[in-house]
């Protein structure tokens, strides 16, 4: 009796590894999400219908190329929470959508490395398109240019901008900084960064250059400890996208803004000048972010072209568009085709800057 | 006061109490299942919330992360492999019990310790949402530098018996936690060519290479079963366990405090806040320790500590919408794909999620912990399998596991080579709980070191009163043991020379 029980146990412990050893293989990475009615079978191990969680099966009629048909894995190369790894999640579920088979679009989280790491991981997989991922520019140039990076932007297969967001420059209270004079006249100027590259970090490496105010680097593990950092006056200045800044500058007014890099005025905030209205309009092409997706360098132009149509696609999705502005940027999107010619211009452009940001990352 | 009876009302009508208890089961699963954790579970449900009330969305996710750390628990305890890497605290202590034959008292002490120390955390949250800013805000490098430094002296107290072997472990955990990226300047080390290493060496397969693999091990060449005592899981050792909670009650606060706080300070997680409250325990529970032994003061006090930390972590994940932890930056996410956006508006705007978000937290808590409770019986049985079962499966849990957290075949070589050295140590006699605690701490202690130089100089951690008040008491701590140590010494003297004479 206790020895039939015992038995009992063990054969459920033998099964349950089992299930659990054919719902991890299924998976391949852990469990992020998946479309609504797999995920609901997929999470009991006790459902062994791992494969087809998947949506292979449905004949796809006329594509001349059967892509997709398994799981994509979007790639994001920074840890979650930020304004990247958002755009992306907003975005993946509007990417199945519009694609062909409708695939789970598995968001990945690969930090580290100063993007290196991530962006590796889509540069060396099977070009074959079921790796893709997000880009920043021009932040990923930096390591490029130092020879650091194994990957080069103009060989990546661009699929699509997201959009591009101005920056806004604000002050910490605690230092008493509103205007640029005022940091002008400073002795130091304590920067909370990231790292130099990305494009938050480098932009204010150039924009203290530029308008001439001496900045002091405090790195941090992510944007989010970098703004906490200024909110708590630890550091001074913080530059980053609009809608990461809106929250504290405009929302509550816990940073004082101090700039805008854009051409005209944010309409949020009517009393913060434009970098150009300050006299320095270079730095519009320089201080900017992109928000950019991509996959492997080869993947074929059947299969881009898929990728490329789906992402316009969803773009153009009003409700796509609404859900990523709700996130904090307004939308301003590129076609692949322009990516191109971006990436061209932001390694043309940092190539001047290159021993300055040398210096700085002894 | 009239938001949070309306949010708890709209709790419990349907589908509310659905959505929490699928949610809270899968929050367990996927705690109790090796490797896999809070962030998966939640990724894994936030597309199911698309179009959800944005009260349910949130009942249905926090239902689903109050629940995993009891989850991990249970495995950490029964089988000694943790289910998170937050749960490894609860080895030391929690599997030694299982091994007397005292599953069951474990269980009940770390369900109850666990559902208290949520409901504190999410007490906490409730009453510091008026407040979050200031106190999110107080916490800056020094203090989080002082509090890692506190959590890293308790090598001194564990190496107690061979000082030079504790810090032997400790430098060796040290050396681990510098592979991988430099925090500060971006350098890359001892990456030995290998992509991988970038990242540096995880925690999750460290832990599950530290603690369960050594142990799978033994149990093999032991032979037998789990326990060599008959296993007692009757309610009467359960509810013993439960009692144990409010006679250390005292311990139980103080946990629940450190985990709630470290929960605040985003960018440290819950492995920091399980060894912080687990190396407090020793460093103060002066009666008749038995840490490492199966103390069961050793499982309450990383088990409040993990599960209060939710409540903490949320602190900061609303008021300011920055992610108190792994778990509440995939919330966040969830969160503004709802609508939600959390930041300064969130609680003057959404009130009503707000106080969903605490009154599910409270609640997930409880639920898996009756459920621990009651199912106690049954989980223990679990130690009855002979060994030659069980241990295969636990040891092939383990390396899936290690792959699971993020698909990469790295994760496990890590499990197993650090598997190979911590049986080594275990054979010589080693204690391998200060590779963990240099290892969970050393990355953060370096970060907060140079940001204080960077920020404020040298004289940062000794200016500010909290960061300088944490820097004494662990002076004291740290002194204290050697200092009764010798005072014991001096006064046994007298009677030895009174024996010769």
């Amino acid at each position: 009796m206790a020895r039939k029980n015992i038995r009992l146990v063990a054969v459920a412990l033998i099964v349950a590894l089992v299930l659990v050893t054919l719902f991890g293989c299924a998976q391949q990475a852990a469990p992020t999400p998946t479309a609504a009615k797999p995920a609901a079978e997929a999470t009991k191990p006790a459902a062994a219908k791992p494969t087809e969680a998947k949506p292979t099966a449905a004949a796809k009629p006329a594509a001349k190329v059967d892509f997709p048909n398994k799981e994509i894995t979007y790639i994001v190369p920074v840890t979650p929470g930020g304004g990247f790894d958002t755009m992306s999640r907003v975005l993946a579920p509007f990417l199945q959508k519009y694609l062909p088979n409708n695939p789970n679009i598995v968001v990945k989280n690969v930090s580290g490395g100063e993007w290196m790491i991530g962006i590796n991981e889509i540069y060396n997989a099977k070009p074959d398109g079921y790796t893709i991922g997000i880009f920043n520019l021009p932040g990923n140039v930096v390591n490029q240019l130092l020879g650091l990076a194994k990957y080069d932007l103009t060989k990546v297969t661009w699929i699509g901008s997201i959009t591009e967001v101005p920056y806004v420059a604000a002050a910490s209270k605690q230092s008493g900084f509103k205007t640029l004079d005022d940091l002008k006249k400073a002795p130091e100027v304590k920067v909370a960064s990231v790292s130099l590259s990305s494009s938050a970090g480098l932009g204010s490496l150039i924009a203290a250059q530029t308008m001439g105010f001496k900045p002091k680097f405090i790195s941090h593990p992510g944007s989010s400890e970098a703004v906490l950092s200024t909110l708590r006056g630890d550091a001074d200045y913080a530059q980053y996208p609009y809608g990461t800044m809106k929250k504290y500058v405009v929302d509550s007014k816990d940073l004082t803004p101090l700039w805008i890099y854009d051409k005209q005025r944010a309409s949020t905030l009517p009393d913060v000048p434009t970098v150009v209205e300050l006299g320095y309009p270079g730095l519009l092409d320089t201080v900017s972010i992109y928000y950019l997706v991509g996959t492997t360098p080869g993947v074929p132009p059947e299969i881009v072209q898929i990728l490329r149509d789906a992402f316009d696609k969803a773009m153009a999705d009003p409700e796509c568009v609404k859900k990523l502005e709700a996130a904090g940027e307004e939308v301003r999107p590129a076609k692949a085709a322009d990516v191109e010619k971006i990436v061209k211009n932001s390694l043309d452009q940092y190539v001047k800057y290159k021993d300055v940001i040398a210096g700085y990352i002894k | 006061m009239q938001e949070l009876a309306s949010a708890a009302t709209f709790i419990v009508t349907w589908p509310g109490p659905l959505l929490l208890v699928v949610g809270m089961f899968l929050g367990a699963l996927f705690g109790i299942l090796p490797g896999l954790g809070g962030p998966q579970v939640i990724a894994l449900l936030t597309p199911l919330t698309y179009g959800m009330d944005p009260r349910l969305g949130v009942t249905f996710l926090i239902g689903a992360m109050g629940s995993v750390a009891t989850g991990g628990s249970i495995s950490a305890i029964l089988i000694n492999t943790p289910g998170t890497g937050q749960n490894a605290a609860t080895l030391l202590d929690g599997f030694p019990l299982t091994l007397k034959g005292k599953a069951g008292r474990a269980l009940g002490a770390s369900a109850m310790s666990g559902a208290s120390g949520g409901v504190f955390g999410a007490l906490i949250l409730l009453a510091l949402i008026p407040v979050g800013k200031q106190v999110v805000l107080a916490f800056s490098y020094p203090e989080i530098f002082m509090m890692a430094l506190m959590g890293m002296s308790i090598i001194v107290v564990v190496s107690q018996g061979s000082m030079w072997k504790g810090l032997i472990a400790g430098a060796l955990g040290l050396m681990l936690a510098s592979f991988g990226f430099d925090p500060v300047t971006g350098s890359i080390r001892y990456t030995f060519g290998v992509d991988y290493l970038w990242d540096g060496i995880k925690i999750v397969p460290a832990v599950i290479g530290l603690f369960a693999i050594p142990e799978s091990v033994e149990l093999l060449l032991k032979g037998g079963t789990v326990s060599s005592v008959p296993v007692t899981a009757s309610y009467k050792d359960v509810w013993q366990g439960i009692a144990d909670v409010p006679r250390n009650w005292w311990l139980f606060i103080r946990c629940s405090i450190i985990g709630t706080i470290i929960g605040i300070i985003p960018g440290v997680g819950g492995a920091v806040a399980t060894w912080v409250a687990y190396g407090h325990a020793v460093q103060t529970e002066r009666k008749n320790p038995r840490f490492g032994e199966g103390d069961i003061r050793g499982v309450i006090a990383p088990e409040s500590a993990v599960c209060a930390k939710d409540g903490g972590a949320l602190v900061p994940t609303v008021t300011f919408g920055i992610p108190g932890s792994v778990e509440t930056a995939v919330l966040l996410g969830a969160l503004m794909l709802q609508g939600v956006t959390p930041g300064p508006k969130l609680i003057v705007e959404h009130t009503d999620v707000v106080y969903a978000m605490v009154l599910a937290l409270a609640i997930s808590n409880i639920m898996i912990a009756l459920l621990t409770i009651f199912g106690a019986k049954y989980l223990a049985q679990l130690t009855r399998v002979p060994i030659s079962i069980l241990a295969p499966v636990v040891f092939t849990l383990c390396l899936f596991g290690a792959y699971a957290t993020d698909g990469e075949f790295g994760d496990v070589v890590v499990a197993l080579v650090i598997g190979f050295v911590a049986y080594a140590m275990k054979v010589y006699g080693f204690s391998r709980v200060p590779v963990v605690i240099a290892l969970v701490l050393g990355s953060v202690m370096q970060e907060t070191f140079h940001q204080t130089l960077q920020a404020m100089g040298p004289s940062g951690f000794f200016v500010r009163p909290m960061s300088l008040i944490l820097f004494l008491v662990t002076i004291a701590m740290i002194v204290y043991p050697f200092w009764s140590k010798s005072r014991r010494e001096r006064r046994m003297m007298p009677v030895a020379t009174d024996i010769e004479g």
